[in-house]
């Protein structure tokens, strides 16, 4: 995910006011120490553009 | 929620929650010059002991409320941080019960249990935030 936003030019904090969170929200499921609910990994993969399946691996960490 | 009423949420609780707090400490000056100067006796005395609970419990809902409108990251680490601080509070105060039928201890007030509360969640919160961000 991180990835994905560096590829936008998007800080954190811009992020979060797109999916409706704070900074240390996006920051937490970037670093592996939050697993987004289903609302809000469905509104990640909205903001990129993406499918849900193509911003979080449901076999391993947060992409 | 939308991204734009974040920081007024925060803003909101913290108006609120101030003027709990202004209220309560109004109220509570109130209460105990009304019994000291003996205006109040029996059960009037005793209700007017409890109004500065009144104000007490806004600071709570305001309190509430806000933990609503936080994001679900900021929700878990508060709600953590609840359970640390009951932990903490709880734990204490049954070992200071087992201290004090065993030992000779001072008397320690009920009246603060509250605010050993409020500052173990905010200790608990910070100690979290620092944890995950670290």
């Amino acid at each position: 995910m991180r990835v994905l936003r560096a590829e936008r030019r998007w800080s954190q904090a811009e992020l979060g006011e797109r999916v409706g969170v704070s900074r240390q929200a996006i920051n937490a499921v970037e670093t592996g120490k939050h697993d987004p609910s289903l609302t809000l990994a469905f509104a990640l993969a909205h903001a990129f553009e993406l499918k849900i399946e193509d911003v979080f691996d449901p076999h391993g960490a947060p992409d | 929620m939308p991204a734009d009423r974040k920081p007024s949420a925060n803003r909101r609780y913290v108006i609120h929650f101030g003027v709990a707090m202004l209220a309560y400490m109004l109220v509570l000056f109130g209460s105990i010059t009304a019994i000291n100067n003996g205006e109040l006796s029996g059960w009037s005395a005793g209700l007017a002991s409890l109004t500065p609970l009144i104000p007490a419990f806004y600071a709570l809902r305001a309190f509430i409320v806000r933990i609503r409108e936080m994001d679900e990251y900021q929700r878990r680490i508060a709600t953590e941080a609840i359970l640390w601080a009951a932990g903490i509070v709880g734990f204490a105060s049954f070992g200071y019960g087992f201290l004090a039928g065993a030992v000779e201890v001072p008397e320690i007030s009920l009246i603060w249990v509250l605010p050993a509360l409020g500052g173990s969640f905010g200790v608990a919160q910070c100690y979290l935030y620092w944890r995950e961000n670290r």
